[in-house]
């Protein structure tokens, strides 16, 4: 009976150190210089994917008129500084619309999905930093 | 004979009568305008003549923009700072933004002085380049006598990625303690790759992933460590503007922060 106990007191020791052996060579395999890299970013959906660029997009743009002073002309203005690479519409593989209205570039930016219906919406666009769906 | 006259005179005088006053009132159009613009940059550069008084920077640009209407009231104002030093950082670029506010005008001429007695509404952003960041680590770690071997230091939205190897001793005893158990020949080697928040002016890094001497740390080790070294950086408000930034986001060469 006592013996019993004993294997049995022995095979759970075993097992927890198998476990956190184990634990810490993937700590260790994931430690390597081959992951120096950051977490990848995953959308779930075409439309989570399309809402974060249009965010990112609309960040950018204001961080141009922070050092211009006006709305950039076109979206290609914001390379390399602002963002490293535009990026196209998930759903089309199409561009993203900008849209400018006032004058000397101070007026209100709009960037839309070329083809909204792809999303199910009649309209998908951020406007001056405020998305809207509908 | 009259009323050729009187053809004569309406076919030949009436014109340089129109003329005239065409002309006359293209002039005072375009005095008009010209007075406008003037009257605009005249704001424009006093504005920025004052600030300069008091706000100490590379540049100062402003830039105000008027209605539609003809009661010549401001819709915007723009103020940008470039390389302006907050608590010795130079940030690269700083912008207020007012709409539709109103200027004291008096004090701004006789005492030199910006006042706005009203707007609708305040923004503040800044743009912190990559390479400022470096300089200031440099700058810092000079003055702390904090020797690296290794420090790099690298934007890649929306996570600031650092290499580094420091030897242990450069690391506080209370947090060395921590980390001590991923300790490997007196060193601190790996990889960091972190995202920043801003609350109530306060700079706070995220941990998403950290690499120690070959290890990966776990969540449990990272929200340890979180609490320890945050916030890391606080941010003064800079008069005579008064703001809270509650934004920031890692853009390829900058860091944008808003309010």
């Amino acid at each position: 009976m006592r013996k019993k106990k004993i294997i049995i007191i022995l095979s759970i020791l075993i097992v927890v150190a198998a476990v956190i052996l184990g634990y810490v060579a993937v700590l260790y395999w994931k430690g390597g210089i081959n992951n120096y890299e950051p977490p990848k970013q995953t959308y779930a959906t075409s439309r989570e994917q399309v809402q974060a660029d249009l965010q990112n997009l609309s960040k950018a743009v204001e961080a141009y008129f922070v050092v211009h002073m006006e709305y950039p002309r076109k979206l290609e203005q914001l390379q390399p500084a602002f963002l490293e690479r535009i990026g196209n519409d998930p759903a089309s593989g199409t561009p993203y619309v900008y849209t400018l209205s006032g004058t000397n570039g101070a007026g209100r930016y709009r960037i839309s999905v070329p083809n909204p219906k792809l999303y199910n919406a009649e309209e998908l666009y951020i406007e001056d930093g405020a998305l809207f769906q509908k | 004979m009259k009323t050729a006259h009187f053809f004569k005179n309406r076919f030949v005088n009436y014109p340089v009568r129109t003329r005239l006053i065409t002309a006359l009132a293209a002039v005072i159009v375009l005095l008009s305008g010209a007075s406008t613009l003037y009257s605009r940059e005249s704001i424009d550069n006093e504005l920025a003549k004052a600030l300069r008084k008091t706000v100490k920077c590379e540049r100062i640009e402003i830039k105000t923009t008027t209605g539609d209407d003809k009661s010549g009231d401001l819709k915007s104002l723009f103020m940008k700072f470039v390389s302006l030093p907050i608590n010795g950082v130079p940030v690269d670029y700083v912008t207020a933004q007012y709409a539709n506010p109103k200027i004291d005008f008096k004090t701004l001429r006789n005492a030199n002085t910006v006042k706005i007695t009203s707007y609708s509404d305040f923004a503040v952003r800044m743009l912190v380049s990559e390479q400022t960041i470096k300089n200031e680590f440099i700058r810092t770690a000079r003055k702390l006598n904090f020797n690296y071997d290794k420090f790099l230091i690298k934007f890649s939205p929306p996570y600031i990625e650092l290499e580094f190897s420091v030897p242990s001793n450069t690391i506080a005893p209370k947090d060395r303690k921590f980390v001590e158990k991923f300790m490997v020949n007196d060193r601190f080697e790996g990889y960091a790759a972190l995202r920043l928040e801003v609350r109530d002016n306060r700079i706070f890094v995220v941990p998403a992933k950290v690499i120690l001497n070959h290890f990966l740390l776990p969540m449990p080790v990272l929200t340890e460590l979180q609490k320890r070294v945050n916030p890391i950086y606080k941010i003064p408000r800079m008069l005579p503007f008064d703001y809270t930034l509650g934004k920031i986001d890692l853009l390829k060469q900058y860091i944008f922060l808003r309010n």
